[in-house]
């Protein structure tokens, strides 16, 4: 009962580390521009001019819309707002515009500032994409940034003309097996993963201490689903501000007075330097916010009403395989300050996801992992949620169920959470055709013969399980 | 001039942009305004009023408000000043100590949680005045740019001038005597943005009292003589706006510095101005009369 969706049709089989087979084609998910990618740029820094002096908008493209230019200089570092105070600090910032567009910023010390009052210039420059440009990246800044300094070169600009032309971008489909190979390399599993969880929430969260952020950031990014990572706003390496109303900042070291501003804000605290307060898993101080659904900048941190006690919970798999083990450091939690708000650890809201997630990457299916979220756009979520909404048969004849555990039933307007559990299922069922006898293969087989897909994702996924699972059942030699 | 005070709810609202905060919020998730001014202000039982210190980057407003601060803390000019809340103090604290060491302060961030506030209430113990509430930010000067090239840039900046009781416009004397436009036209622009934001008709001038003081005027004594016919002379368009537009409008000369030094190295292309002693000169005249327009 296999809807006729045209999908790519190359499909890879390839062994991966568990004995499950990869069900993404070599191809799935890496964008293939033909095109150059423009991108409108912009400097902020601090020079002295004929006009003017002090931090500013120093240079900019045409194109660059008046609106822009403001939020771009709301949101810029100034004086001393990179956390590490040496000469070679950098930084990343990443948020969208009003008008639509996104910004990837990249800020570094730049020499003294010009009045020599003590401290570095901060020089920040400004790429700013159309959505399909970004698209073209899989939505992911680490990306963008790294074509930025390929464009850009090694030297700030600090006597540009005032009008400066588009950033033409590298390709990113060359880089992208380059990039799919490297990600997550030496990066902390446990950290990557609940700064996935905590982010696939919705909740703002502060990192303090993770040992190279931009790594811990590039593999954060690439396992969550495309769908919401143009939702997030992040800042690395700068100085906690309010006023740049970020999802995800990461900081090098504690930072007290970014304590204290977070204070009352509902935002996530996860310190794994070791040297500050709070424990080593996710804490917030109260209640949780989610983040609109609509995708809407976040806006003001409010609390919620929330504020009962609450007990860390740990996520149950849901899968045929062995369940993975909960979420450590390896450290005893930290003792809380005596006089801290009561602290928990956010239930997991995506564990069959998560679980997905920690098991390949642990066996080394990193790429296929990535190929896997990168694969779940918009469009998949919203194909699910209208086929979930419009045909009630679709609920009825999609009882999935796993060798042990039954699958959740999808409902009528489907959220991400169900979309990644239905693709999480069938990942999970997929891969259990390689240690499976003969009778559970046969039973998934039927099962998903009379599997009706509601996107174009699910479609694929289960068109090549069931090639899987032909295999199995064809008579050896 | 204060009628009946009604105290802010103590629970949310920002004093300065009234946007609605948790109780135990350190600052406005709005415009960053420190929401201990409005605990501060309901245990007054008095609404403070706003002295905005203004003027672009690099002219001396950290310098001269952390001076101004400390003169009232050791009774100036029979003022009596009593900071209210221990952050009111640090500005004034940071300016001292550096200048002590022979150094300028930092430059000020334009990110507005790294401002300083200073919360004094005082009075004039001779005339055995009232006590007036006063608030003083130490704005950064990238931040009134930027506020004035494109309004509502940063609200903290626009809900402070418009809540301003008096306001005290700092420029560069020692630019202006040098043959610099500069100083003239960054304050005719954000005099202009003053005038333009309180909406007043052709007829109704702005009220607002507005000391424009001349700083750094160690540069060029002349200023100390007449000030008034230094600005006319030197910075005719903002002259010429401040008869036109503005109704209380005086002009001072002040200094802080009295002997600069510079130190660079041969490997470095930037030169450190070395503040020697301080001498300050004209820093309380201004503040004085805007009390006296209160």
């Amino acid at each position: 009962m296999i809807t006729s969706f045209h999908p790519d049709p190359i499909a890879v089989r390839t062994r991966s580390g568990d004995g499950g087979f990869s069900l993404l084609p070599s191809n799935f998910a890496l964008n293939r521009p033909t095109t150059p990618i423009y991108a409108e740029q912009a400097i902020f820094t601090s020079v002295r001019s004929q006009t003017g002096a002090g931090y500013r908008i120093i240079a900019a493209s045409g194109g660059l819309k008046p609106e822009e230019r403001q939020e771009i200089t709301q949101r810029s570092p100034s004086h001393a707002s990179l956390s590490d105070d040496s000469p070679t600090a950098e930084a990343l910032a990443v948020y969208s515009l009003r008008t639509g567009r996104y910004c990837v910023s990249w800020s570094r010390h730049a020499g003294v500032e010009h009045t020599a009052r003590g401290g570095y210039r901060v020089h920040t420059h400004v790429a700013v994409l159309e959505k399909t440009a970004y698209r073209d990246f899989d939505y992911h800044p680490v990306r963008v940034h790294s074509a930025v300094l390929d464009a850009l070169g090694p030297e700030p600009l600090l006597e540009p003309p005032a009008n400066l032309d588009p950033l033409v971008l590298p390709d990113p489909s060359a880089s992208a097996g380059r990039w799919l190979s490297a990600v997550g390399i030496g990066c902390d599993r446990d950290l990557v993963l609940q700064v996935a969880a905590v982010l696939l929430e919705g909740q703002p969260l502060v990192v303090v201490g993770a040992k190279d952020s931009i790594a811990t950031l590039d593999a954060a990014i690439a396992v969550l689903p495309l769908a919401i990572r143009t939702d997030i706003s992040i800042s690395v390496g700068m100085r906690f501000s309010p006023a740049r109303q970020t999802h995800l900042t990461l900081l090098a070291g504690d930072d007290p007075q970014a304590r204290q501003l977070t204070r009352g804000r509902n935002v996530h605290w996860l310190d794994v330097s070791g040297t500050g307060p709070s424990p080593a898993q996710p804490t917030h101080a109260t209640g949780l916010r989610t983040l609109p659904s609509n995708g809407s900048r976040p806006g003001v941190f409010r609390p919620s009403n929330d504020r009962r006690p609450i007990r860390p919970t740990i996520p149950t798999p849901t899968s045929t395989h062995a369940a993975t083990p909960p979420l450590t450091h390896g450290a005893t939690p930290a003792l809380t300050h005596p006089a801290a708000p009561v602290h928990r650890t956010p239930a997991a809201a995506f564990p069959a996801w998560l679980d997905l997630a920690r098991r390949w990457w642990t066996t080394g299916r990193r790429r296929d992992l990535c190929r896997l979220a990168a694969g779940i756009d918009a469009g998949v979520t919203a194909a699910t949620a209208k086929a979930l909404s419009q045909t009630p048969e679709a609920n009825a004849g999609t009882a999935l169920g796993t060798t042990t555990e039954a699958v959740p039933e999808a409902t009528p307007g489907a959220t991400l959470k169900q979309t990644l559990e239905r693709i999480a299922t069938i990942c999970n069922d997929a891969d259990s055709l390689a240690n499976a006898d003969y009778s559970t293969v046969q039973t998934l087989t039927a099962r998903y013969a009379g599997y009706a897909p509601v996107n174009p994702l699910e479609w694929e996924l289960v068109r090549r399980l069931l090639e899987l699972a032909q295999t199995h059942l064809r008579p050896r030699p | 001039m204060t009628t009946s005070y009604a105290p802010p709810d103590i629970e949310t609202n920002c004093l300065i942009c009234g946007a609605s905060n948790p109780s135990d919020s350190i600052l406005c998730a709005e415009c960053s305004a420190p929401m201990s001014l409005v605990y501060d202000s309901v245990a007054q039982q008095r609404e403070p009023q706003i002295v905005s210190v203004i003027g672009e980057s690099n002219v001396g407003k950290t310098v001269y408000l952390g001076f101004l601060l400390d003169m009232l803390s050791q009774r100036a000019g029979d003022f009596e000043a009593i900071p209210k809340g221990a952050y009111s103090v640090d500005l004034q604290q940071t300016v001292i100590s550096h200048m002590a060491r022979r150094s300028f302060p930092p430059k000020t961030p334009m990110e507005a949680n790294q401002w300083y506030w200073a919360y004094y209430q005082l009075r004039q113990r001779a005339s055995a005045g009232k006590w007036v509430d006063l608030v003083m930010p130490d704005m950064a000067g990238e931040s009134l740019a930027a506020e004035v090239a494109t309004p509502k840039t940063f609200r903290v900046i626009n809900g402070l001038l418009q809540r301003s009781a008096g306001m005290i416009l700092l420029v560069d004397a020692a630019l202006a005597a040098n043959g610099s436009s500069q100083p003239d036209f960054f304050a005719l622009k954000m005099l202009s943005y003053i005038d333009a934001m309180r909406g007043a008709g052709r007829e109704q001038l702005v009220t607002t009292p507005t000391a424009i003081v001349l700083c750094k005027s160690d540069y060029c004594p002349e200023c100390f003589d007449n000030p008034r016919e230094f600005v006319a002379a030197n910075m005719n368009r903002l002259w010429n706006l401040c008869q036109s537009r503005f109704q209380s409008v005086e002009f001072f000369a002040c200094s802080v510095v009295g002997s600069l030094a510079y130190a660079t190295a041969p490997d470095q292309d930037y030169v450190i101005p070395i503040p020697l002693h301080t001498a300050l000169r004209g820093v309380l005249e201004p503040f004085e009369w805007i009390i006296e327009q209160l």
